[in-house]
């Protein structure tokens, strides 16, 4: 630290906070951090410490020369009263006037009717307000039903339909078979027939008359 | 939180300033002065060294800020404004004096009576002859400090301006207020010890050359 210039480092020591932030610790204008960095510095910096103690010294020669303190300052009430007498006068002014053009007793009760039909009129437009939703949840609903009554009767359609494919593959099955044994019917009774026919025939043959020749 | 209380009761001093400015409202004004004249009053003992020659000083800048009325800016703080202008009026008032080869110093030697030594509001612990000594070494010392030192310790020692503020009202980077500050501090030290030096040995003596210009 030098005395002739401030900012000027000691030579061999290019740390030294310069004089600018001296003053800053000196008077308080200094963050904490950089108080607490040059704090620090000073006590292992014994020139540092030596300027920082003659210019402490110095600061409490200057104490020394006092003049007279300042007087407290004066409250200036006066604007202050001011505003508040004119404050209160609007609200008198305001509140005269709001007296003077008050509705009389008549047009209050007349407002008041006015206010229970409003009232009444609000009470039935929330009725109809309620009636529409519930509507509107009872239409859900039954739209909601109806979609399930669709589909569950889709679902018993597909099951039948089901049903009466087996049905039918069950009874052409039986149809076949019965085609089968008629048709075992006609060639066994078609046979009957023929034989029956040379049964009879040869039954004729042999019941010709004898008076009538034979070719013998 | 009283400063936000009593913001919310009291008139700024940028609105005061803005009535001045558009209204030329006489009663803002006197609102203002009564604010910022003590402080005023001190900056300009403490610049010229002589609390008779403030309080014309304080007159002047309070007169130079009506005239200028239409200069503020409401943008900006009107402490600033005001600061600046009696700190002006100030370098004014010491260069008058070097042209007439006067001395504020030597007009206080002369002159003699600090009332402002006697009129502390609170309770005197310089009353005693070597404290009244101590304090008018300290005057002597600041009064050989150049000017653009001077004002600078005035402002952040005794006004306790912040050093950003101190850079609005001079114009310059904090930065170079706070290494004036530094240099301002050094200087004082050794005038302080000279000073120091002169009264033990021959109190008679009067202070050497300023060292600081």
């Amino acid at each position: 630290m030098q005395s002739k210039d401030p900012n000027t480092r000691a030579s061999g020591a290019l740390n030294h906070p310069d004089a600018a932030q001296w003053m800053g610790f000196l008077y308080g204008e200094i963050a904490p951090e950089k108080k607490r960095e040059l704090t620090a510095h000073l006590v292992g910096c014994a020139a540092c410490a030596n300027q920082i103690q003659t210019w402490r010294s110095t600061m409490k020669d200057l104490d020394q020369w006092s003049l007279p303190a300042a007087r407290p300052q004066k409250r200036e009430w006066v604007p202050v009263l001011k505003w508040a007498a004119a404050a209160a006068i609007v609200l008198a002014v305001g509140f005269a006037f709001g007296r003077s053009v008050s509705p009389a007793s008549a047009e209050l009760a007349s407002l008041k009717s006015r206010v229970a039909q409003l009232e009444k009129t609000t009470q039935q437009t929330d009725q109809t307000k309620t009636i529409q939703a519930a509507t509107a949840a009872a239409n859900g609903e039954m739209q909601r039903l109806l979609t399930d009554f669709a589909r569950v009767l889709e679902e018993q359609r597909v099951a039948d339909q089901q049903q009466v494919r087996v049905a039918f593959r069950a009874r052409d099955l039986r149809l076949d078979n019965f085609g089968t044994a008629l048709e075992t019917v006609a060639l066994n009774t078609e046979t009957g027939f023929k034989q029956t026919h040379e049964n009879i025939t040869r039954l004729v043959s042999l019941s010709v008359p004898a008076n009538q020749p034979t070719q013998q | 939180m009283e400063n936000v209380i009593k913001g919310l009761f009291t008139t700024s001093d940028e609105q005061l300033m803005w009535r001045v400015k558009l209204q030329n409202d006489a009663q803002a004004f006197a609102s203002l002065m009564t604010r910022w004249q003590r402080p005023i009053q001190r900056l300009c003992t403490r610049m010229t060294g002589d609390s008779h020659r403030a309080e014309d000083l304080t007159q002047s800048a309070f007169a130079r800020v009506f005239a200028r009325r239409e200069d503020w800016e409401p943008t900006g703080k009107f402490s600033t404004f005001l600061w600046r202008i009696a700190l002006n009026l100030c370098h004014d008032e010491a260069r008058r004096n070097r042209r007439r080869g006067e001395c504020s110093l030597e007009a206080l030697q002369e002159g003699g009576d600090w009332p402002e030594f006697v009129e502390t509001d609170e309770p005197q612990p310089d009353a005693n002859a070597e404290n009244l000594e101590r304090a008018d070494l300290v005057r002597e010392a600041l009064v050989k400090l150049a000017p653009h030192y001077r004002e600078v310790v005035v402002l952040r020692h005794y006004e306790q301006l912040k050093f950003r503020e101190i850079g609005d009202v001079l114009g310059i980077p904090d930065g170079t207020v706070k290494s004036r500050m530094a240099e301002a501090l050094t200087q004082l030290n050794q005038l302080l010890k000279h000073l120091n030096q002169d009264i033990s040995c021959n109190p008679k003596i009067q202070t050497p050359e300023l060292l600081a210009l």
